[in-house]
């Protein structure tokens, strides 16, 4: 026989502990027989229940009948309170305003009968256990009440079947609620699938788009120059060189950021010390390449402590994306272009201010920007992955993002993210 | 072959590609280059005010910001000027989506040319 180890301690702590679901392992464990644990369990769901006082709607004209219900649940130790009926009226009135747990229900009443008051529950959507007590009845008829969705069936002469057929039928019901709610979350589980889905789908149309395109361009200047090459004509080789080139690295660029949106996506927050400004200068000095770096003057200027705990990789994804954005859409007509990056930090937050005057975008626009794949300008090699790269970098933050801009004047990025100084959120 | 063309692709890359095609070819008297399907519509406008000539054939991106080729297929159909059913827009694009193949048919344009071009695609193309 199989035993159970289980806290040695008095049945109610235990029901108790099993009701709030807070059973702690055994230190010093007493074992039960397969029986005595089913004994156990049924004591600890009758406690459960006692405990809410079972509130039982009876539909009974007899008033010696509902006190032989009473008594034989008293015996049991089953606290409860109960709501007599004999007519259609009262009954509905007991739904509605007595809430009963259970409803026991004697078949055939003078002005009523188990049949319609069942038909009644289902109609109005009550829904608690339904037994039928009886006087002698036919199989036939016991099985058509379960059919028609009665829990049970006790006759009056061996009532003392009453109490576990409420209990049982209790037990039922909740298994049953149960089941349904998990079905809803699964449901539910599944429409969010279908929407991850979708997204996905409209991810790899795009990208497969921004991979093949400086592909398709590598290989069109390669068709050129191998037909200038068959004619020996080799003057404009090195152009189309420096053309592929631009295209690779257009490639390139677009496989780093879907790389960064993936790492943002998958990889957890990591907290470290930073030093904002050496990364600030690290991250214009890694873009020093680009074209149009070298003419972007950028300025510094940090209010409180250098020194943040933050996610390395997330903020320097930020500055990368904004410093590259600077310099991608500086404006030539401007004799100077400039960036000013302003850093507030405090206790547990840090603000951030991307200021340029480059060439800006239609304020209807600034919204857009943050979308996957939306291009505001024809300026730059860009995917229109980057701003929506640090909208999600700043969200898996739990921080805050905005952009005024302003066609002709410039663009500036504000950012508050919840790192500070200290290193404790 | 003497045509008048209107290259609209977002890379310059594209741009140059194609006209360096056309030019190998010999078929174009006259290309010019927008970036997206606003310029390439203030282009047209542009036209009449008599500084260009009205383009035979253009070429047109899909995927370009600000006004992408979807948008600037509908918007030409609205413009109204003499000889307008003249003009044969070819979509050339790196898109191989069915869909979008089926959309741009869909908006009354026939021709559908995926990247690279070549020679041979322009000239099979140009034949008919």
């Amino acid at each position: 026989m199989k035993k159970h180890p289980l806290v040695l301690c008095t049945h109610i702590s235990l029901a108790y502990a099993i009701h709030k679901e807070t059973i702690c392992l055994p230190s010093n464990p007493c074992y039960y027989t397969d029986h005595q644990f089913l004994c156990f369990l049924i004591n600890v769901y009758a406690m459960k229940t006692a405990r809410e006082n079972l509130k039982i709607l009876i539909i009974e004209d007899m008033e010696d009948d509902v006190e032989l219900v009473k008594r034989v649940l008293t015996k049991e130790g089953i606290p409860f309170t109960i709501y007599c009926v004999d007519q259609r009226d009262e009954y509905l009135k007991g739904l509605m305003e007595f809430k009963p747990n259970v409803i026991l229900s004697d078949h055939s009443l003078p002005q009523f009968n188990s049949v319609e008051a069942l038909e009644i529950c289902h109609r109005i959507g009550v829904d608690v256990p339904f037994i039928l007590v009886t006087g002698t009845v036919s199989e036939e008829f016991a099985v058509n009440c379960l059919k028609n969705g009665a829990d049970n069936y006790v006759l009056k002469g061996n009532l003392s079947r009453l109490p576990s057929a409420i209990l049982n039928a209790l037990k039922q019901r909740e298994i049953e609620k149960n089941r349904k709610k998990a079905e809803r979350e699964l449901h539910k589980q599944n429409q969010i699938l279908v929407k991850v889905n979708n997204e996905l789908d409209r991810f790899v149309y795009s990208v497969s788009h921004n991979l093949r395109s400086p592909l398709m361009s590598v290989q069109g200047l390669l068709n050129i120059a191998r037909k200038e090459v068959e004619q020996n004509s080799v003057a404009r080789l090195n152009e189309y060189f420096d053309m592929m080139d631009a295209s690779i690295d257009k490639l390139d660029n677009t496989l780093k950021e879907i790389l960064d949106y993936s790492k943002n996506a998958r990889v957890d927050i990591e907290i470290g010390s930073i030093n904002v400004k050496e990364m600030l200068v690290a991250c214009i000095d890694k873009l020093k390449y680009i074209t149009g770096a070298d003419q972007l003057k950028t300025n510094i200027i940090i209010d409180g402590s250098e020194s943040i705990y933050c996610d390395f990789f997330r903020l320097n994804v930020i500055f990368i994306n904004l410093i590259s954005n600077a310099i991608n859409y500086r404006d030539i007509n401007k004799e100077t272009n400039t960036l000013l990056i302003t850093v507030r930090t405090f206790p547990y937050k840090t603000s951030l201010t991307f200021q340029d005057n480059g060439i800006g975008i239609f304020s209807d626009l600034k919204d857009k920007v943050f979308e996957m794949f939306y291009r505001a300008s024809d300026r730059s090699n860009g995917s229109g992955l980057g701003l929506y790269i640090v909208k999600e970098t700043i969200d898996k933050l739990e921080g805050k993002v905005s952009i005024d801009s302003q066609i002709g004047i410039g663009t500036t990025v504000e950012i508050d993210i919840p790192f500070g100084v200290n290193s404790v959120r | 072959m003497n045509k008048n063309v209107l290259l609209v692709d977002d890379d310059k890359i594209c741009n140059f590609i194609t006209e360096a095609t056309l030019n190998r070819l010999g078929v174009a008297k006259q290309i010019h280059s927008a970036l997206n399907g606003k310029e390439a519509l203030d282009l047209i406008n542009g036209y009449f005010q008599g500084d260009l000539a009205i383009p035979d054939v253009i070429f047109l991106d899909l995927n370009m910001p600000i006004m992408d080729g979807f948008q600037f297929i509908e918007a030409f159909k609205r413009l109204e000027f003499p000889k307008k059913e003249n003009i044969l827009i070819i979509v050339l694009t790196s898109s191989v989506n069915p869909e979008d193949i089926q959309r741009v048919k869909t908006l009354g344009v026939d021709y559908y040319l995926t990247k690279p071009i070549s020679e041979e695609k322009i000239l099979a193309l140009l034949k008919n």
